[in-house]
Protein backbone atom coordinates (compact mmCIF):
# COMPACT_ATOMS: atom_id res chain seq x y z
CA UNK A 1 0.00 0.00 0.00
CA UNK A 2 0.99 3.44 -0.65
CA UNK A 3 -0.54 6.61 1.30
CA UNK A 4 0.11 9.98 0.97
CA UNK A 5 -0.90 12.66 2.64
CA UNK A 6 -2.99 15.94 1.41
CA UNK A 7 -3.76 17.22 4.09
CA UNK A 8 -2.02 17.17 7.60
CA UNK A 9 -3.57 20.11 9.72
CA UNK A 10 -6.25 20.00 12.20
CA UNK A 11 -9.24 21.91 13.04
CA UNK A 12 -8.83 24.75 10.42
CA UNK A 13 -6.70 25.45 7.69
CA UNK A 14 -3.35 27.53 8.32
CA UNK A 15 -2.00 28.93 4.95
CA UNK A 16 0.97 30.71 4.80
CA UNK A 17 5.00 30.72 5.05
CA UNK A 18 5.05 29.45 8.30
CA UNK A 19 3.17 26.13 7.62
CA UNK A 20 4.45 25.32 4.41
CA UNK A 21 7.05 22.74 5.49
CA UNK A 22 4.04 20.73 7.61
CA UNK A 23 1.21 22.25 5.56
CA UNK A 24 -2.11 24.35 6.13
CA UNK A 25 -4.95 22.13 4.33
CA UNK A 26 -6.91 20.36 6.56
CA UNK A 27 -7.04 16.11 6.79
CA UNK A 28 -7.42 14.19 3.61
CA UNK A 29 -5.20 10.83 2.98
CA UNK A 30 -5.13 8.47 0.01
CA UNK A 31 -4.20 4.71 0.49
CA UNK A 32 -3.38 3.50 -3.28
CA UNK A 33 -2.59 -0.73 -4.10
CA UNK A 34 -3.23 -2.45 -7.23
CA UNK A 35 -4.44 0.47 -9.13
CA UNK A 36 -7.18 0.90 -6.57
CA UNK A 37 -7.94 4.03 -4.21
CA UNK A 38 -9.13 4.70 -0.84
CA UNK A 39 -9.54 8.52 0.57
CA UNK A 40 -9.67 8.86 4.09
CA UNK A 41 -11.91 12.17 5.07
CA UNK A 42 -12.14 14.97 3.01
CA UNK A 43 -10.92 18.19 4.26
CA UNK A 44 -9.54 20.90 2.30
CA UNK A 45 -6.33 18.58 1.53
CA UNK A 46 -8.51 16.45 -1.12
CA UNK A 47 -8.98 19.26 -3.46
CA UNK A 48 -5.38 18.83 -4.45
CA UNK A 49 -6.00 15.22 -4.73
CA UNK A 50 -8.90 15.75 -6.73
CA UNK A 51 -7.21 17.66 -9.39
CA UNK A 52 -4.67 14.95 -9.40
CA UNK A 53 -7.59 12.70 -10.30
CA UNK A 54 -9.51 14.79 -13.06
CA UNK A 55 -6.35 14.20 -15.08
CA UNK A 56 -6.94 10.21 -14.68
CA UNK A 57 -9.39 7.82 -16.23
CA UNK A 58 -12.66 8.12 -14.09
CA UNK A 59 -12.65 5.19 -11.44
CA UNK A 60 -14.43 3.59 -8.63
CA UNK A 61 -13.08 5.00 -5.30
CA UNK A 62 -13.69 4.04 -1.80
CA UNK A 63 -14.46 7.56 0.77
CA UNK A 64 -14.14 6.78 4.34
CA UNK A 65 -15.10 9.98 6.83
CA UNK A 66 -13.54 9.59 10.54
CA UNK A 67 -16.49 12.00 11.40
CA UNK A 68 -18.13 15.02 9.55
CA UNK A 69 -16.59 18.13 11.60
CA UNK A 70 -15.41 20.61 9.54
CA UNK A 71 -11.56 19.59 8.83
CA UNK A 72 -12.51 16.16 7.90
CA UNK A 73 -15.39 17.51 5.00
CA UNK A 74 -14.58 20.63 4.15
CA UNK A 75 -12.56 20.41 0.55
CA UNK A 76 -15.72 18.02 -0.87
CA UNK A 77 -17.23 20.86 -2.30
CA UNK A 78 -14.18 21.43 -4.27
CA UNK A 79 -13.17 18.32 -4.79
CA UNK A 80 -13.41 17.88 -8.94
CA UNK A 81 -14.17 14.61 -9.69
CA UNK A 82 -17.44 14.46 -7.84
CA UNK A 83 -18.45 16.78 -10.33
CA UNK A 84 -17.13 13.94 -13.55
CA UNK A 85 -19.57 12.00 -15.01
CA UNK A 86 -17.76 8.45 -14.75
CA UNK A 87 -15.86 8.29 -11.51
CA UNK A 88 -18.63 6.35 -9.00
CA UNK A 89 -17.81 6.38 -5.35
CA UNK A 90 -18.30 4.14 -2.35
CA UNK A 91 -19.23 6.20 0.85
CA UNK A 92 -18.87 3.55 3.84
CA UNK A 93 -19.08 4.23 6.87
CA UNK A 94 -19.82 3.05 10.86
CA UNK A 95 -23.72 2.80 11.25
CA UNK A 96 -23.94 5.77 13.52
CA UNK A 97 -22.23 7.87 10.58
CA UNK A 98 -23.61 6.54 8.14
CA UNK A 99 -27.45 7.50 8.60
CA UNK A 100 -26.37 10.90 9.15
CA UNK A 101 -23.72 11.13 6.90
CA UNK A 102 -25.21 12.29 3.17
CA UNK A 103 -27.60 14.76 5.31
CA UNK A 104 -24.53 16.42 6.36
CA UNK A 105 -22.44 16.61 3.32
CA UNK A 106 -25.70 17.63 1.70
CA UNK A 107 -26.03 21.08 4.70
CA UNK A 108 -22.61 21.69 3.22
CA UNK A 109 -23.22 22.39 -0.08
CA UNK A 110 -26.98 23.99 1.39
CA UNK A 111 -28.04 26.95 -2.04
CA UNK A 112 -27.20 29.40 1.09
CA UNK A 113 -24.08 28.74 1.13
CA UNK A 114 -22.91 26.88 -2.06
CA UNK A 115 -23.95 27.51 -5.72
CA UNK A 116 -23.84 23.79 -6.40
CA UNK A 117 -26.29 21.12 -4.88
CA UNK A 118 -25.18 18.00 -3.91
CA UNK A 119 -27.84 16.19 -5.39
CA UNK A 120 -26.95 17.31 -9.04
CA UNK A 121 -22.88 16.30 -8.45
CA UNK A 122 -21.86 14.73 -12.13
CA UNK A 123 -20.16 11.43 -10.44
CA UNK A 124 -22.08 8.37 -9.17
CA UNK A 125 -22.27 8.66 -5.40
CA UNK A 126 -23.08 6.15 -2.92
CA UNK A 127 -23.62 5.64 0.59
CA UNK A 128 -23.15 2.03 2.59
CA UNK A 129 -22.76 1.13 5.81
CA UNK A 130 -20.09 -0.78 6.89
CA UNK A 131 -20.90 -3.60 9.65
CA UNK A 132 -18.94 -4.25 12.02
CA UNK A 133 -17.12 -7.50 10.66
CA UNK A 134 -16.16 -4.69 8.25
CA UNK A 135 -15.96 -5.02 4.16
CA UNK A 136 -13.68 -6.31 1.55
CA UNK A 137 -13.61 -3.43 -1.13
CA UNK A 138 -11.06 -4.45 -4.44
CA UNK A 139 -7.86 -5.47 -2.23
CA UNK A 140 -8.80 -3.77 0.99
CA UNK A 141 -9.88 -5.43 3.81
CA UNK A 142 -11.44 -2.55 6.01
CA UNK A 143 -12.67 -2.88 9.34
CA UNK A 144 -13.57 0.44 12.05
CA UNK A 145 -13.94 0.84 15.78
CA UNK A 146 -15.02 3.69 17.44
CA UNK A 147 -12.80 6.30 19.13
CA UNK A 148 -13.03 8.76 21.58
CA UNK A 149 -14.30 12.09 20.48
CA UNK A 150 -17.29 14.51 20.48
CA UNK A 151 -20.25 13.61 19.01
CA UNK A 152 -17.90 10.39 18.07
CA UNK A 153 -15.27 9.45 15.43
CA UNK A 154 -14.30 6.27 13.87
CA UNK A 155 -10.84 4.43 13.45
CA UNK A 156 -9.99 2.44 10.30
CA UNK A 157 -7.85 -0.65 10.19
CA UNK A 158 -7.02 -1.59 6.23
CA UNK A 159 -4.91 -4.35 4.78
CA UNK A 160 -4.07 -5.31 1.39
CA UNK A 161 -0.74 -6.69 -0.09
CA UNK A 162 0.04 -8.17 3.08
CA UNK A 163 0.47 -4.89 5.21
CA UNK A 164 -1.94 -3.21 7.23
CA UNK A 165 -2.71 0.24 8.48
CA UNK A 166 -4.87 2.23 10.89
CA UNK A 167 -6.17 5.66 10.79
CA UNK A 168 -6.78 6.95 13.87
CA UNK A 169 -8.00 10.69 14.16
CA UNK A 170 -9.72 12.08 16.11
CA UNK A 171 -9.29 10.56 19.19
CA UNK A 172 -8.52 11.44 22.90
CA UNK A 173 -7.07 8.70 25.15
CA UNK A 174 -9.75 9.64 27.78
CA UNK A 175 -10.89 8.98 30.59
CA UNK A 176 -6.99 8.62 31.11
CA UNK A 177 -7.71 6.68 34.45
CA UNK A 178 -9.34 3.58 32.52
CA UNK A 179 -7.44 1.40 31.02
CA UNK A 180 -10.13 -0.63 29.54
CA UNK A 181 -10.49 2.61 26.79
CA UNK A 182 -6.65 2.12 25.88
CA UNK A 183 -6.42 -1.58 25.69
CA UNK A 184 -9.28 -1.76 23.33
CA UNK A 185 -7.54 1.02 21.04
CA UNK A 186 -4.36 -0.51 21.01
CA UNK A 187 -6.59 -4.35 20.15
CA UNK A 188 -7.47 -2.33 16.90
CA UNK A 189 -3.79 -0.97 16.45
CA UNK A 190 -2.06 -4.16 17.25
CA UNK A 191 0.77 -5.39 15.12
CA UNK A 192 -0.01 -2.64 12.62
CA UNK A 193 2.67 -1.74 9.86
CA UNK A 194 1.71 2.30 10.18
CA UNK A 195 -0.23 4.24 11.82
CA UNK A 196 -1.82 7.31 11.40
CA UNK A 197 -2.14 9.02 14.59
CA UNK A 198 -3.84 12.03 15.85
CA UNK A 199 -1.16 13.94 17.84
CA UNK A 200 -2.12 17.36 18.11
CA UNK A 201 -1.03 18.51 21.45
CA UNK A 202 1.89 17.60 23.21
CA UNK A 203 2.17 16.70 26.98
CA UNK A 204 2.63 20.55 28.45
CA UNK A 205 -0.36 21.72 26.20
CA UNK A 206 -2.49 19.17 27.59
CA UNK A 207 -3.35 20.42 30.89
CA UNK A 208 -5.99 22.87 29.35
CA UNK A 209 -7.10 20.63 26.67
CA UNK A 210 -8.71 18.03 28.45
CA UNK A 211 -12.07 16.96 26.86
CA UNK A 212 -11.42 18.41 23.77
CA UNK A 213 -11.18 15.10 22.03
CA UNK A 214 -7.77 15.01 20.63
CA UNK A 215 -4.43 13.19 21.91
CA UNK A 216 -1.02 14.08 22.73
CA UNK A 217 2.19 13.11 20.97
CA UNK A 218 3.01 10.94 24.18
CA UNK A 219 -0.61 9.38 24.24
CA UNK A 220 -0.02 8.17 20.53
CA UNK A 221 3.64 7.08 21.04
CA UNK A 222 2.78 5.09 24.60
CA UNK A 223 -0.37 3.57 22.32
CA UNK A 224 2.12 2.86 19.32
CA UNK A 225 4.69 1.03 21.38
CA UNK A 226 1.91 -1.17 23.37
CA UNK A 227 0.65 -2.10 19.94
CA UNK A 228 4.24 -3.02 18.70
CA UNK A 229 3.28 -1.21 15.74
CA UNK A 230 5.63 -0.61 13.05
CA UNK A 231 5.71 3.14 12.01
CA UNK A 232 4.39 6.19 13.51
CA UNK A 233 2.78 8.94 11.47
CA UNK A 234 1.89 12.20 13.83
CA UNK A 235 -1.10 14.61 12.01
CA UNK A 236 -4.15 16.28 12.40
CA UNK A 237 -1.28 19.12 13.82
CA UNK A 238 -2.34 21.93 15.51
CA UNK A 239 -3.46 24.95 13.66
CA UNK A 240 -1.23 26.72 16.26
CA UNK A 241 1.82 24.87 15.82
CA UNK A 242 4.39 26.39 12.82
CA UNK A 243 6.88 24.82 11.45
CA UNK A 244 9.65 25.37 14.07
CA UNK A 245 7.61 24.31 16.52
CA UNK A 246 6.74 21.22 14.78
CA UNK A 247 10.20 20.40 13.82
CA UNK A 248 11.22 20.65 17.28
CA UNK A 249 8.65 18.28 18.09
CA UNK A 250 9.02 15.83 15.58
CA UNK A 251 12.94 16.03 16.78
CA UNK A 252 12.09 15.53 20.37
CA UNK A 253 9.98 12.44 19.58
CA UNK A 254 12.07 10.56 17.28
CA UNK A 255 15.10 11.20 19.72
CA UNK A 256 13.22 10.21 22.74
CA UNK A 257 12.09 6.90 21.21
CA UNK A 258 14.59 5.75 19.11
CA UNK A 259 13.18 2.01 19.02
CA UNK A 260 9.84 2.82 16.98
CA UNK A 261 10.04 4.48 13.86
CA UNK A 262 8.13 7.94 13.72
CA UNK A 263 7.51 10.92 11.31
CA UNK A 264 5.51 14.07 11.41
CA UNK A 265 3.27 13.83 8.45
CA UNK A 266 3.74 16.93 5.75
CA UNK A 267 1.72 17.64 3.33
CA UNK A 268 2.40 16.09 0.24
CA UNK A 269 4.56 12.99 1.47
CA UNK A 270 4.13 9.93 0.23
CA UNK A 271 5.55 6.53 1.89
CA UNK A 272 5.35 2.93 1.20
CA UNK A 273 3.54 0.97 3.37
CA UNK A 274 6.29 -2.01 4.46
CA UNK A 275 6.64 -4.82 6.67
CA UNK A 276 10.28 -4.95 8.00
CA UNK A 277 11.43 -1.32 9.31
CA UNK A 278 14.30 0.80 7.62
CA UNK A 279 15.90 -0.72 4.73
CA UNK B 1 18.92 76.73 27.73
CA UNK B 2 19.65 73.09 26.89
CA UNK B 3 23.16 72.12 25.89
CA UNK B 4 23.46 71.55 22.09
CA UNK B 5 23.40 67.78 21.18
CA UNK B 6 26.36 66.79 20.03
CA UNK B 7 24.99 63.84 17.67
CA UNK B 8 26.31 63.53 14.50
CA UNK B 9 23.88 62.80 11.70
CA UNK B 10 25.45 60.47 9.17
CA UNK B 11 23.52 60.60 6.09
CA UNK B 12 23.69 57.22 4.28
CA UNK B 13 25.37 56.55 1.25
CA UNK B 14 23.56 56.57 -1.97
CA UNK B 15 22.13 53.58 -2.75
CA UNK B 16 21.21 52.14 -5.84
CA UNK B 17 17.80 52.32 -6.89
CA UNK B 18 15.73 50.19 -5.05
CA UNK B 19 14.20 48.22 -8.15
CA UNK B 20 17.15 47.86 -9.41
CA UNK B 21 17.64 45.01 -7.82
CA UNK B 22 16.12 41.54 -8.20
CA UNK B 23 15.94 39.29 -5.22
CA UNK B 24 16.04 35.52 -6.41
CA UNK B 25 14.98 32.59 -4.71
CA UNK B 26 17.15 29.83 -5.66
CA UNK B 27 17.20 26.24 -4.65
CA UNK B 28 19.37 23.59 -4.48
CA UNK B 29 20.92 20.78 -3.72
CA UNK B 30 24.18 20.05 -1.95
CA UNK B 31 26.13 16.90 -1.25
CA UNK B 32 26.99 17.14 2.11
CA UNK B 33 28.75 13.71 3.20
CA UNK B 34 30.07 11.36 0.42
CA UNK B 35 32.25 11.15 -2.33
CA UNK B 36 31.96 14.50 -4.07
CA UNK B 37 31.11 16.23 -0.83
CA UNK B 38 30.52 20.33 -1.65
CA UNK B 39 28.70 19.47 -5.07
CA UNK B 40 26.13 21.34 -5.70
CA UNK B 41 23.52 21.39 -8.30
CA UNK B 42 21.19 24.59 -9.11
CA UNK B 43 17.55 23.38 -9.42
CA UNK B 44 15.37 24.71 -12.06
CA UNK B 45 12.00 24.28 -13.74
CA UNK B 46 13.04 21.03 -15.11
CA UNK B 47 12.47 17.79 -13.42
CA UNK B 48 16.44 16.35 -12.36
CA UNK B 49 17.56 13.26 -11.64
CA UNK B 50 20.07 11.99 -9.26
CA UNK B 51 21.75 8.13 -9.20
CA UNK B 52 25.26 6.31 -9.67
CA UNK B 53 23.96 6.60 -13.62
CA UNK B 54 27.06 9.18 -14.96
CA UNK B 55 23.77 10.62 -16.88
CA UNK B 56 22.09 11.62 -14.01
CA UNK B 57 22.29 15.36 -13.47
CA UNK B 58 24.00 14.64 -9.72
CA UNK B 59 25.84 11.99 -9.80
CA UNK B 60 25.70 9.71 -6.52
CA UNK B 61 28.69 7.81 -6.42
CA UNK B 62 27.63 5.63 -3.64
CA UNK B 63 27.14 1.78 -3.82
CA UNK B 64 23.93 1.82 -1.98
CA UNK B 65 22.32 4.07 -5.06
CA UNK B 66 20.55 3.21 -7.92
CA UNK B 67 21.14 4.22 -11.11
CA UNK B 68 18.23 6.82 -10.82
CA UNK B 69 17.80 6.66 -7.73
CA UNK B 70 15.23 9.74 -7.03
CA UNK B 71 14.33 12.73 -9.59
CA UNK B 72 13.49 16.55 -8.00
CA UNK B 73 10.56 18.49 -10.39
CA UNK B 74 8.37 21.31 -9.91
CA UNK B 75 4.83 21.47 -8.64
CA UNK B 76 3.06 24.25 -7.16
CA UNK B 77 5.90 26.37 -7.17
CA UNK B 78 7.47 23.77 -4.52
CA UNK B 79 10.25 21.20 -5.54
CA UNK B 80 9.09 17.54 -5.09
CA UNK B 81 11.42 14.03 -4.66
CA UNK B 82 10.09 11.21 -6.21
CA UNK B 83 11.89 7.76 -5.62
CA UNK B 84 12.36 6.66 -8.42
CA UNK B 85 11.86 2.97 -7.27
CA UNK B 86 15.37 2.83 -5.75
CA UNK B 87 17.04 -0.88 -4.36
CA UNK B 88 17.75 1.10 -0.81
CA UNK B 89 15.26 3.48 -0.16
CA UNK B 90 15.77 7.67 -0.44
CA UNK B 91 15.11 8.73 2.80
CA UNK B 92 14.11 12.67 3.64
CA UNK B 93 15.22 13.92 7.26
CA UNK B 94 15.23 10.01 8.44
CA UNK B 95 12.06 8.84 6.85
CA UNK B 96 11.72 6.82 3.98
CA UNK B 97 9.55 8.29 1.29
CA UNK B 98 8.30 7.22 -1.90
CA UNK B 99 7.63 11.07 -2.58
CA UNK B 100 7.80 14.57 -0.31
CA UNK B 101 7.69 17.95 -0.82
CA UNK B 102 11.07 19.43 -0.17
CA UNK B 103 11.58 22.33 2.53
CA UNK B 104 14.31 24.32 3.41
CA UNK B 105 17.15 22.29 5.49
CA UNK B 106 15.87 18.74 4.28
CA UNK B 107 18.63 16.15 4.51
CA UNK B 108 17.85 13.91 1.64
CA UNK B 109 20.19 10.54 2.03
CA UNK B 110 21.02 7.45 -0.17
CA UNK B 111 23.46 4.88 1.52
CA UNK B 112 25.87 6.34 3.21
CA UNK B 113 25.51 10.05 1.04
CA UNK B 114 23.96 12.79 2.46
CA UNK B 115 22.61 15.63 0.63
CA UNK B 116 21.13 18.99 1.83
CA UNK B 117 18.05 20.36 0.01
CA UNK B 118 18.16 24.73 0.78
CA UNK B 119 16.57 27.89 -0.48
CA UNK B 120 18.79 30.73 -0.77
CA UNK B 121 17.76 34.61 -1.74
CA UNK B 122 20.02 35.90 -4.24
CA UNK B 123 20.37 39.45 -5.08
CA UNK B 124 21.12 40.24 -8.23
CA UNK B 125 21.35 43.56 -10.68
CA UNK B 126 18.59 43.14 -13.35
CA UNK B 127 19.37 42.24 -17.05
CA UNK B 128 20.02 45.03 -19.48
CA UNK B 129 16.55 46.18 -20.14
CA UNK B 130 15.92 46.16 -24.19
CA UNK B 131 15.62 50.08 -25.09
CA UNK B 132 12.33 51.70 -25.95
CA UNK B 133 11.10 51.17 -28.94
CA UNK B 134 10.17 54.63 -30.78
CA UNK B 135 6.45 54.85 -30.91
CA UNK B 136 5.07 53.19 -33.94
CA UNK B 137 1.64 53.13 -35.59
CA UNK B 138 -0.30 56.74 -35.44
CA UNK B 139 1.83 59.94 -36.41
ZN1 LIG C 1 -10.38 17.00 13.23
ZN1 LIG D 1 -13.22 16.40 15.20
Amino acid sequence: MRVKFWGTRGSIPTPGRTTEKYGGNTSCVEVTHGGRRVILDGGTGIRELGIRMAGEEPSEVVILFSHCHWDHIQGLPFFVPFFKKGFRFRIAAPPHLSRRIKAILGKQMASEVFPVDFADLGSDISFKEMPASGVKVGPFRIRHFALNHPGGSAGYRIEAGGTSLVYATDHEFAPQDDPRTFDAFVRHLKGAHLYIADGQYVEKEYAERHGWGHSTVEHVVAAAKAARVLRLAVTHHDPMHDDPALTGFEHDAMKQHPGLEIFFAREGIAVEVRDTLRP
Amino acid sequence: MPPRSTTKVIKPAPRPEKDSLIIEHICLLKILRGKDAGTILELGEETVAAGRSEYCDLFIDDPSASRQHFEVGGQYGMHVLTDLDSTNGTMVNGVRVAECRLSNGDIVTVGATEIGFFEQKKVRAPRAKTPPRPPGGIH
